[in-house]
């Protein structure tokens, strides 16, 4: 398995996630939210098998929550871009793994 | 971010992209294989295998095609409140969906490397078929199709038709748009779109032709129409340091939706943050469109918000009438709280707040 792992910063509130896959299995992605005081909060993304793609924001979404991370199979690429404007759609990524 | 300058590669995306052209909706044929499109209020005259302003709308043979007819940057998962819409279904997953080219060239345009369409990188392109979207939202339980990014003005032919095809399958449009068509091309949008979030930029003439190339006049007009239809919309005003903050600019977008829309009609004063040919000038400052919003509702608007920023009350819904907390905002989460009810209704005072299908969620209540 493969990991991203990001603290929330003040200036940046937004990430655009883009998840490649690159051959067609059923897919399931861990999205981890980890809040000061709380338990995390976890989500599971399935992605069938027959979609190649995927993209989706993710964003803070309360002041106790510091940082996230996600855990992907060795089958997909993932890349992160920074968005500083919610109606923005980012082509230049600053993670790719 | 990519930051724009004189070297930035230009493509000419017409000589490598597939070709899945459609004729174009609204044009007129002229003399000598010329054409007039009227989908914008600037009525190109194109030639014989030239394109309009946009760049996407080409003529070939005396007829005029939308090159960019199936042509999208990668669809995105998001939150309805992404596009500035507040009252509509709130904390709504949409399926963000934009194109390519614009019929605008704003200086500081946040979108410029695709809605500018000569520094458009080949491998932003994807290709999706309107049958194509209609799945993805549906496998995805997604009830909103989202026309957004660049300007969903430009691909008013794939817009129309996977709206039309969408709507059979129960599933609802967005349109976000700087709104600048012609009076014709509303009309046709206003048969198939659900929610419009409407940017008007500045209400100064000299600043649209000076900054984004356009014209301010038509762009207020079609937002009466879409007023007069009835259809929900939300009005955003993008507050650009040292160009629009400042209490004039404030004063007039107040009283153009005051006076020419509704006081109910919910407004956006949103943040600028430098881009494209507008890199030197700073961020603008919270407490800017925090200053703005409370001048709104001195003036009597119900419904002011702020955007780009994840932090303030100024992003929350208060009842009007009894300044209740209604629905508390961290970024794009949306928290309803108790005080009111799935139809939009204060549980305090009994004010009809006109915010649908409010979605109570079990974290957290508060924040």
């Amino acid at each position: 398995m493969k990991k991203f792992a990001h603290i929330w910063t003040e200036d940046y509130f937004l990430l655009h996630i883009q998840l490649t896959i690159e051959c067609s299995l059923n897919s399931e992605v861990t999205i981890v939210r980890e809040l000061v005081g709380r338990h995390p909060i976890q989500h599971i993304l399935k992605i069938d098998k027959n979609v190649s793609s995927y993209r989706f924001m993710i964003s803070r979404m309360h002041p106790d929550e510091k940082s996230f991370f996600i855990v992907y199979s060795q089958n997909i690429i993932l890349e992160a871009f920074m968005l500083d404007d919610r109606a923005y759609y980012p082509t230049e990524s600053f993670f790719r793994s | 971010m990519n930051n724009f300058n004189e070297n930035t590669p230009k493509h000419n995306l017409h000589l490598q992209w597939n070709d899945t052209r459609k004729e174009a909706y609204l044009y007129t044929k002229l003399e000598n294989q010329t054409v007039r499109c009227n989908l914008c209020p600037r009525n190109c005259i194109i030639r014989e295998n030239a394109v309009g302003f946009c760049k996407v709308r080409k003529n070939i043979g005396g007829v005029l095609y939308a090159m960019s007819y199936e042509k999208a940057t990668h669809s995105t998962v998001e939150k309805v409140e992404t596009e500035a819409i507040f009252h509509f279904r709130p904390g709504s997953d949409i399926l963000a969906l934009g194109n390519f080219g614009c019929n605008l060239d704003c200086d500081y345009c946040q979108n410029w490397s695709y809605s500018q369409f000569q520094y458009t990188d080949p491998k932003n392109i994807h290709e999706y078929s309107t049958q194509q979207i209609i799945e993805m939202a549906i496998s995805n339980n997604i009830k909103i199709l989202s026309w957004t990014y660049n300007d969903p003005a430009v691909w008013f032919e794939f817009v129309i038709d996977t709206a039309k095809e969408a709507r059979k399958k129960g599933l609802l449009n967005l349109f976000k748009s700087a709104f600048f068509l012609s009076e014709e091309a509303v009309k046709e949008l206003l048969k198939v779109i659900d929610i419009f979030a409407i940017s008007i930029k500045a209400m100064d003439e000299n600043y649209y032709s000076k900054f984004t190339k356009g014209w301010l006049h038509p762009v207020l007009n079609n937002t009466k129409l879409v007023y007069k239809s009835g259809i929900h919309f939300e009005i955003s005003n993008l507050v650009v340091t040292d160009l629009t903050n400042n209490n004039n600019s404030y004063d007039k977008i107040i009283d153009f939706v005051l006076n020419e829309l509704s006081p109910f009609t919910p407004l956006h004063f949103t943040r600028f943050h430098p881009d494209y040919k507008y890199l030197k000038y700073r961020k603008t400052p919270q407490a800017d469109v925090e200053a703005a919003r409370k001048r709104a509702l001195e003036h009597g608007l119900k419904f002011v918000y702020i955007g780009n920023t994840f932090k303030s009350d100024a992003l929350n819904t208060y009842c009007p009438n009894c300044k209740t907390l209604l629905i508390q905002r961290y970024g794009l989460h949306t928290y309803p709280q108790d005080t009111i009810n799935k139809d939009g209704i204060c549980k305090k005072c009994g004010y009809q707040t006109g915010i649908s299908e409010i979605c109570h969620g079990d974290f957290p209540n508060s924040i």
